[in-house]
């Protein structure tokens, strides 16, 4: 073993998380080697300084003051649902204006097309992004969802015959609405990792 | 507060889920210092930090019902924390500030760590703490955070890496440059 193998062996060692086989390298090389031993020793004293100055504190009252800013004690703060809502009353507006309720005239295209103008492909999840590779993609996939809805439409307006009327307008909702989530809920706030 | 039974967090959330204001303040007063420690570390000034402290724990209410209770709630705000400390980071530069902080005009120095020592002590223990924050800010983002991770809440490797989302063996890494860089930045002092 030389040096530059030993030194970040040297940090595993201090951390308790060296391994046997590790330490059966490492000891008769820090029995010989006075370098690796200064550094073991600058190390450690290293350590101490982080494990002193690291950990702050915070003025006695900064948990109060939090709290009081959050939820004041004479309401309940919304959680964001009501933004969420007003997205999509304002999108249901756009779209409704845009598209019209002509769906039998439609060439549904047309309608893809001006669907796609709408979604701003800046506000899709990074996943939707990295894989569509562009507007191409974002047709493909709206394609797909439009097949889908089709079949979902007739069955609804089975029942439903005033659903024919705004169905455009339906399907661009759902649609935006999706992606607003994604930019709501993504800018930093996580979902728990159900994988972890 | 101390004659009251200790409720875990799963239970707090849930009753805050249901309004109760109490145990939202409960739940801030138990993670608020680490919350708080982790801002601080990784924008260099308190008032940026309280702030950030803030914006954490309101997306924490925000977002608290996307919490899973059959998983520690530890990771999650922490989390949260990273995501929305690393967010800020980018979105603007942070020129390091002293540890001084101005009130009523009068600038007071902040506290680091509560010791007692004699005022000669204090004065070497203040100016050396400055040196490291000055040598911490001068890491790369993600180096800064796995290193404030493990000595502001004594985590494992595997405990960051999980919060972080990257393998062990990368925070493996950014510890070793991280303290390998802090070592010799501070090799003066040591």
């Amino acid at each position: 073993m030389n040096c530059n193998e030993a030194v970040p062996l040297l940090y595993d060692l201090i951390d308790g998380d060296l391994s046997a086989a590790d330490r059966d390298l490492l000891d008769p090389h820090l029995m010989s080697c006075a370098r690796c031993q200064a550094e073991l020793a600058s190390i450690r004293a290293a350590e101490q300084v982080f494990q002193r100055e690291m950990r702050v504190v915070p003025e006695a009252d900064l948990d109060a003051r939090i709290v009081a800013e959050i939820w004041p004690a004479a309401s309940r703060p919304a959680r964001r649902i009501w933004p969420k809502l007003a997205a999509a009353a304002a999108a249901f507006v756009a779209c409704a204006y845009l598209l019209g309720t002509q769906p039998q005239s439609v060439d549904y295209v047309q309608y893809l097309n001006e669907v796609v103008t709408i979604v701003e492909p800046q506000n899709l999840p990074d996943h939707l992004k990295e894989s569509a590779g562009g507007f191409a993609s974002l047709k493909l996939l709206l394609t797909q969802l439009w097949d889908s809805a089709t079949v979902w439409r007739a069955r609804l307006t089975a029942t439903w015959p005033a659903v024919e009327g705004y169905w455009i307008s339906i399907l661009a909702i759902v649609a935006l609405q999706v992606a607003i989530s994604y930019r709501l809920l993504g800018d930093g706030a996580m979902k728990q990792d159900k994988n972890a | 507060m101390s004659g009251e039974p200790q409720c875990s967090d799963a239970e707090l959330v849930g009753r805050i889920v249901g309004g109760d204001r109490d145990a939202f303040a409960r739940l801030v007063s138990r993670y608020h210092r680490a919350i708080f420690g982790i801002a601080f570390r990784m924008v260099g000034n308190a008032s940026e930090a309280e702030d950030l402290c803030q914006e954490i724990f309101l997306r924490v209410y925000q977002n608290i019902d996307s919490y899973d209770a059959s998983y520690p709630f530890a990771p999650w705000i922490y989390r949260v924390a990273c995501n929305l400390t690393l967010n800020r980071l980018k979105r603007r530069s942070l020129a390091l500030t002293s540890l001084t902080v101005e009130v009523d005009g009068e600038e007071q120095e902040r506290p680091i760590a509560d010791t007692r020592e004699n005022p000669e002590q204090e004065m070497i223990r203040r100016s050396r703490a400055q040196q490291l924050q000055h040598a911490i800010m001068s890491l790369p983002e993600n180096y800064r955070l796995a290193f404030t991770l493990k000595y502001v809440e004594d985590l494992t490797a595997e405990e960051i890496g999980e919060i972080m989302q990257v393998p062990r063996n990368t925070v493996k890494t950014w510890l070793f440059r991280a303290r390998e860089m802090l070592r010799s930045k501070l090799s003066d002092e040591l």
